[in-house]
Formats: C-alpha cells, structure tokens, sequence
C-alpha cells in the first residue's frame, strides 16, 4: 500500500499521496476508490479521487476516520483493470471542431494527423469533476502541451471534445469553457435522472472513434 | 432524501408568484451529499440552519424546499391563504407594508404581498412554505439542477405541497437566533500541511469581495502573499478555504466545485458555514483555528436545538428529517 498523509475533518477525511501524479499511483487511488464506492463501509457516503489524493466522505453520525481508515488498510486495490473501456464516437469535422486546425498547426501537424493521434490512442479517465460530469483524460501522445484559449469562450456546446495541456476534456452540458475544441460527440456523458448520472469514471478508459458530420447528425 | 408529494387532484398549482426577483432569489433544499464523484456539488441552502429552522416551525422536515433570498429586493405574492416562516438574515421583510417577524411562524392571506428591502443584518433570508415548495427532484434535490444558477424571474409561479397541521406564532427561541451583526468569526480545522498558515492568518481582518456567488466567497486581505501555485487536483468540500495564486483567499460554499487546484488551508467548521453563508459583500471576516473536539460538540449542540425544537413543535422524529444526519 502506497503511504499517505490523513487529513481528518468532520465529516470527511483527506489522505494525501505526496503531491507528484504518478500513473501507478492514480491507478491505486482510483482502485480504493472503486471498490469503495463499489462496497461502502457503514456510514460512507462516497469515495473521491484526485490526482494524487482520495477524499472519504462520511456521514459523522454513524462513524469516523478512525475505522474507516481501518477498513481502508484492509483493502486491495485493484489498480485500473477495474475500469471499463468505452467507445466514444467522435466528430472532428467542422462545425464541431472550431479550434481543431489552430491545434494543428501549433503541434506541427496536420488535422487528419492529429485526429488520427487522438483517435488512435487509448485514454485514460483521470479525474471527474470541476463541472458536473467534466470529464480529464490522458494518454494522446501530444508533441508538446496544448495552451488553453487566451480568454476561455462564454458557451461551449455539450459533448465537446477539448485538448489543454497534455489532456483531453470531454464537456457534458454547455458551459463556458477554455479548453480548445477539436471535436464532438454525440453520445451522452451525464444524465440527472439516473442513480448513476455519469457515464464515466476515474480509471475508466475512452477509445475515440471519428465519424462524420452525417453521422453526427444521425446519433444525435 | 425527502421526497415531497407533487400537488395533487385539485390540480391548483397555487402558492407563491414572483412580482420582483431581487438580487438572487433560487429555491433551495438541503442539497445533493453523496454525488461528488460524479462531479455534483452538494448544492443547497448557504445557510442550513435558517432553512432547517424556519421548515420546522411551519410544521415541515428540515429538508423541504423554500426560498434563499439573497441580497433582498424580492416582491412577492402569496396566491392562497400560507403558513409562513422567515429565517436567516434579517432583509426588512413587510408584510402587506406591516413589517414581518423573524423566526416565527405567521399566516399570510390570499393575495397579500411580501417584500423585502437591503440587508440590515445578514445577507440571506429563507422563507418557508407550510408544505414545501413542490419543484422536481433533480437527483434527489429540489434545488437547482447542477450547472444551472437557479435564479427566479418575475412572474415565475412556484407551486406548494399539502401542509401539516402547524400553528402560526410557533417561534424559535432567542438564544438559537444567530448573531449577525459585526465582524464574522470562523472557525478552521487545518488542511494538509497549512497549520502555519492557518496560524498567520489569526489577526487577520478579511474582507469579503463583491465578485463572490454561491460557489465562492473571496477574502481580501490576507497576509500570506501569494501561493506556491497550482497543485495536483485534489478533492474539495464547501467550507473549505483555498489559497490560489494572486494573494486572494476562496472561500467554497454549497454550489462549489468538487475537486480544487489550489492549496487547502483548512476546512470551516459545519456549525460556522451557516454564518459562512451570511456574509455581505465588505463585511469583515477573522480566522480562528479550531480542533475536531470543540466542532464535533459544536455541531453536536446544533443539532440537540433542532431536535429540540423539533419535539416543542410536536414534530415526530421520523417525520421532522432528522434522523437522516447529514445536516
């Protein structure tokens, strides 16, 4: 088990692995994680992963950090294979990729290399979260990192398909945004009337899959 | 969760119409807890106790949804004959022109108008409905649906549930009304590794900056300086208070977002986030660091005077809310 540092506060507590995101190390936090949400302990309400923290969220009344800190270290992991591999079909065809060719050109590619880059590679669910739904993943070998618009737009349209940094952001509902938008897909990632309202989850692997602006048409 | 019974059979819808939103009036709950990996706030009243203690004395759970008028300046219509309660901050409400009581219970004829003015003390006043108001659940939650603001327009009808069989004149007892008057003291639990800061930060005087909603407060004045920058994304809380880049404290409240970059200083204690969630634009804020033992009993005490006042008002635990602890 990986050490880490306890933050206790009332109704929560805050272990901390250090503060460098390592990609084994994500796969155990999300791991403990999983099957924590998976089988809460008494008075658990949830299990939240960072990048290199796990937050516990509990109900006070019914227990404390003390046993639940117990039941944590009685725990086996089971790094990332726990996750699930979607399909997501994406449109990287204009009007949905806006800033795709800007991109591009700042990567030194051209656009039917970066959508076959990021449509070949298999990324990984880092984080849920900032927006409901909000969706980082990494693992497109970007050349270098993408810079985020200068003054982040007022409406990003839902499903959009953003790259900042080395990462990719999938947007569930329209928000404002500063990730710059290569693509779209027309599958839903959030839904406020289910249990479970996201698709997704930390550790979760997206496979991209380009299709036209027809078919975008047709699925949605 | 509660779940209040949509109006049903008469088919009258009747219970409330906005004449003048105001500032920022939304209907609130007590939120969405136990949804944060899906990226959902908890969302809910800023106040908790205000809401919790003015549905009790309407004869309603602690979690039925009622108004969060924040700032003031709303004008209402009561479109039928309500038992009515306002709690929270003290924003001049009147009555028909005859100014309204706080904390206690009262009848509102059909017809008559409810109007509030600027904060005198406080900044967020909660009304609530004998009956609940009877929104749509959103994931178990009648207040807004993530991601959107909630804010109520002129003309909006807000529809009530069926009411018990509560009195007016029912009222919460003086020592449980909140001091809302003059600088604000908040206690800190502190975050990882911020116990120096969270010391430095004691004679402190904060102010609290206009560029503040429902997801955040900003604190001006603090004498860290700035901070070391962004740091790995790391699950965040409401009461949390974040030190990002630029000198500038972030207070997090209910409609805040679930993972966070900045450095954590500490964690508000659950009995001060409802003072938290008073806080006007320039009011002044100190910082006093607290320990787990002294914000368990604090909010152990919280929860007796509701219970209390739960069993004063003849409220049977299993139906006043409270028995599900996440308060």
């Amino acid at each position: 088990m990986e050490a880490y540092r306890v933050t206790e506060f009332e109704d929560h507590l805050l272990l901390l692995f250090g503060t460098t995101p390592r990609e084994d190390l994500l796969g155990v936090i999300q791991g403990l994680a999983a099957e924590l949400n998976r089988l809460p302990p008494p008075g658990l309400l949830e299990a939240v992963a960072g990048l290199t923290s796990l937050a516990l969220y509990f109900d006070p009344a019914e227990t404390a950090g003390p046993p639940l800190l117990a039941y944590l270290s009685g725990l086996r992991p089971r790094p990332l294979e726990a996750g699930r591999t979607h399909r997501l079909a994406v449109c990287y065809a204009p009007p949905h990729s806006p800033d795709l060719p800007w991109v591009a050109d700042y990567l030194g590619l051209s656009p039917a290399q970066l959508v076959e880059l990021h449509q070949s590679s298999l990324h990984r669910v880092d984080l849920i979260g900032f927006l409901p739904g909000f969706a980082y993943l990494s693992g497109w070998p970007a050349p270098q990192p993408v810079p985020r618009l200068p003054r982040p737009r007022t409406e990003v349209t839902s499903g959009s398909v953003g790259v900042a940094g080395m990462q990719t952001g999938l947007y569930p509902g329209r928000s404002p945004g500063g990730w710059r938008i290569i693509g779209r897909t027309p599958q839903r990632l959030l839904w406020l009337d289910r249990e479970q309202p996201g698709l997704l989850q930390p550790g979760d692997r997206v496979q991209m899959v380009a299709i036209s602006a027809d078919a975008f048409e047709r699925q949605c | 969760m509660l779940k209040a019974t949509p109006p049903s059979g008469s088919g009258s819808a009747e219970g409330l119409e906005i004449l003048r939103p105001g500032i920022f009036t939304s209907a609130q709950d007590l939120g969405r807890p136990g949804q944060r990996r899906w990226g959902i706030p908890l969302g809910g009243a800023l106040d908790r106790f205000a809401l919790m203690a003015s549905n009790l004395l309407v004869g309603n759970p602690v979690g039925a949804a009622g108004l969060e008028i924040a700032g003031g300046g709303l004008t209402l219509q009561v479109q039928r004959a309500l038992l009515l309660c306002l709690g929270g901050g003290d924003l001049q409400a009147s009555l028909d022109g005859q100014a309204c009581p706080r904390w206690v219970s009262f009848r509102a004829q059909a017809g008559a108008t409810l109007r509030f003015g600027a904060p005198r003390s406080g900044f967020r006043a909660y009304l609530a409905v004998a009956g609940g108001l009877a929104l749509p659940s959103v994931l178990g939650s009648r207040s807004p649906a993530p991601g959107e603001s909630g804010r109520l327009q002129a003309g909006e009808r807000l529809a009530v549930g069926p009411a018990g069989p509560a009195r007016p004149g029912r009222g919460l007892r003086r020592a449980l009304w909140p001091d809302q008057d003059g600088p604000a003291l908040l206690r800190v639990l502190p975050g990882p590794g911020a116990e120096r800061e969270l010391w430095a930060l004691r004679d402190a005087v904060l102010t609290v900056h206009p560029d503040s909603n429902r997801m955040g407060l900003r604190l001006r004045g603090s004498p860290l300086g700035e901070a070391p920058g962004t740091l790995p994304s790391l699950p965040v809380a409401p009461g949390g208070i974040q030190q990002p880049p630029g000198g500038e404290l972030i207070a997090l409240l209910a409609d805040g977002q679930t993972l966070g970059g900045y450095r954590l200083l500490g964690q508000i204690i659950s009995a001060d986030q409802s003072a938290l969630g008073q806080l006007r634009p320039g009011q002044e804020v100190l910082l006093a660091q607290s320990s787990l033992s002294e914000a368990r009993q604090l909010a152990a005490e919280r929860r007796l005077a509701l219970r209390q006042l739960a069993a004063e008002l003849g409220i049977p635990p299993g139906q006043s809310g409270l028995d599900s602890a996440l308060l």
